[in-house]
């Protein structure tokens, strides 16, 4: 019942010829070394091996978190900022059922997070292709641009919140948790949202600062 | 082949998990031995990053100036003539150790299958779980008794130390 | 209902059917929803309620959602119709299969349970002591109670833990216990 659709596959085909033109520096690294097509095979793959739920009942129950966010702070600052914090709370323990099932190769730069996460993560959690773009010189930043968002189905945002509320502000705090727990601290903001009328979604992804492994200190006993 | 124990670490060196199988002396300290062992795969790691050569052909280039890879360890297990210590690190850092009788072969596949089965199923995966925290969850425990089962099935010497060091009663592992 | 169905977006409409997402979003959404509510809440009973509250506003609307994608032109007109329509076509769209069974409670005139054997959610949560009690099958309660109530059978609907029929699973087995007001106790 739930197989995806060939309609998703031709997709990401023409999604990966647009992002050879919209990767404004850095053409000689656009992939961070990896292979992009395998890199998409290997997030298929999970994707088909995953067990899978309705898309809608996923969207249905976001929509339902955000319409209780709303009830209890009202202000749609606050339930962007709340968002965020239950997305950084799903990536931290995201990335290890991602790491453990997906056979990603290890994310050894910050400018192959970029590849990861949107080759492979967003197609095996959403089943939707995302493309890395907008590499900033010194690789410090990079934009996740998808245009299929599966939360935002059957979303209309009322004009009273539509220019302050982020709705998929979620992602934004996933992107942060995750890479967090392998040792890159980052912002994560949307700056461009279909439900806004662009015509594709952009999540921001600038790098803060590298982390370092802490050793254990044995004063603790 | 004889399974003893089993720990997992966290990202900060805290142990969340400890299970002995078949331990046939018992620790004088766990608490202390734990701290030793973390200890012990923390200085491999750095010793292990320090002696690597400088220039690794599979890291991109923009990498160059940075003077250790990134990432986890490959450092996955020495022996000693009485037995044999096992290690995985996942890239966030969680350390799945496994003690076993002197053995020529590579047991990380299993200690990936401890991660995606156990560790991600029952600890992740569970809304009562808070990460970090050791893992008291039952059902863990029977995953991480089935992949470990696999290994011994060979092995008619499987069965746990004592029924104390389990928590619950109904003991699975008894069955293999 | 259909006036609801005129109103749709034509992009709506025409949404694909067979789109999924892995299990694993659904199930840290899932997690993150209770604790959310978990530091919100005095009481587990509170904490239910409201993970029950949520599963209605999901409910009613995988109701309308269900009914348009699978081209109804009917309504259930009685309890039992209703049920059947639950436990197949509405947990086929949430689960991808159909409930176990469906059972009358034994003396009761407005009492039945529903019984899933292989409940995703119950295989990976396993509830700490200082949470005895808590059942996080709630959320799906609500969902049953949402679908039943805005199809014109209020109800109550309150999910139950059974140890699994088989020793060796480790599942264990998930009822939904659903009992009518009497207000629903009429024909169309």
């Amino acid at each position: 019942m739930f197989e995806p659709s060939g309609e998703r596959a031709s997709t990401s085909q023409s999604g990966r010829s647009s992002s050879a033109t919209s990767v404004k520096t850095q053409d000689t690294l656009p992939s961070a070394g990896f292979n992009v097509a395998a890199l998409a095979k290997i997030g298929e793959q999970a994707f088909q091996r995953g067990e899978l739920v309705s898309a809608e009942l996923v969207a249905l129950t976001y929509g339902a978190l955000v319409r209780q966010l709303f009830l209890d702070y009202q202000a749609p600052e606050d339930v962007n900022e709340e968002l965020e914090r239950i997305g950084y709370n799903i990536g931290l323990r995201l990335v290890d059922d991602f790491l453990a099932r997906s056979a990603a190769p290890p994310c050894r730069s910050f400018q192959a997070t970029a590849e990861i996460v949107a080759r492979v993560a967003f197609r095996m959690y959403l089943g939707v292709s995302a493309r890395p773009a907008n590499f900033a010189a010194d690789n410090t930043a990079y934009s996740i641009l998808f245009d299929t968002n599966p939360l935002a189905e059957f979303v209309e945002v009322p004009d009273a919140v539509a220019n302050t509320l982020w709705y998929s502000n979620i992602f934004c705090g996933v992107i942060r948790g995750a890479l967090e727990m392998v040792q890159f601290s980052v912002r994560a903001s949307f700056t461009r949202d279909m439900l806004r009328g662009d015509e594709c979604n952009e999540i921001r992804v600038c790098l803060l600062r590298e982390l370092e492994e802490t050793v254990p200190l044995d004063k603790e006993t | 082949m004889q399974v003893y124990n089993f720990y997992l670490f966290s990202r900060h060196g805290t142990c969340l998990y400890y299970r002995e199988w078949q331990r046939t002396r018992p620790g004088s300290d766990t608490q202390q031995e734990q701290q030793n062992l973390i200890g012990l795969l923390f200085a491999v790691k750095q010793l292990c990053r320090s002696l690597a050569p400088a220039n690794d052909d599979s890291l991109p280039i923009d990498t160059a100036t940075r003077y250790m890879p990134r990432g986890p360890s490959n450092f996955c297990s020495y022996s000693t003539e009485k037995y044999q210590l096992h290690c995985f690190e996942s890239s966030t850092g969680l350390r799945f150790v496994l003690t076993t009788s002197p053995t020529a072969s590579d047991l990380t596949r299993i200690l990936q299958r401890v991660y995606r089965e156990a560790y991600v199923e029952c600890a992740i995966r569970n809304p009562l779980y808070t990460l970090g925290t050791s893992i008291v969850s039952e059902s863990f425990r029977k995953r991480l008794d089935s992949v470990i089962r696999t290994l011994a099935v060979e092995s008619t010497v499987f069965r746990p130390a004592s029924e104390k060091a389990l928590r619950g009663n109904g003991s699975p592992a008894t069955k293999s | 209902m259909s006036t609801t169905a005129m109103a749709l977006p034509v992009p709506f409409l025409q949404a694909r059917r067979n789109q999924s997402a892995h299990f694993s979003v659904f199930a840290l959404l899932f997690a993150e929803t209770i604790s959310y509510f978990q530091n919100r809440v005095d009481s587990i009973a509170e904490l239910e309620e409201r993970l029950l509250d949520l599963g209605q506003q999901i409910g009613r609307r995988v109701l309308e959602l269900v009914w348009l994608r699978e081209k109804f032109t009917r309504r259930e007109i009685d309890v039992l119709g209703a049920l059947r329509f639950t436990t197949t076509t509405v947990w086929r769209f949430l689960f991808g299969k159909f409930a176990d069974s469906l059972e009358r409670v034994k003396d009761k005139e407005n009492e039945y349970i529903i019984v899933d054997n292989t409940m995703l959610f119950a295989r990976f949560i396993s509830v700490p002591t200082e949470l005895e009690g808590l059942n996080c099958n709630a959320l799906i309660a609500g969902i049953v109670q949402g679908v039943l109530t805005a199809s014109g059978f209020p109800c109550r609907v309150d999910a139950h833990q059974a140890p699994p029929a088989d020793a060796s699973e480790y599942v264990s087995r998930s009822l939904f216990s659903i009992r009518f007001l009497p207000e629903s106790n009429h024909t169309f």
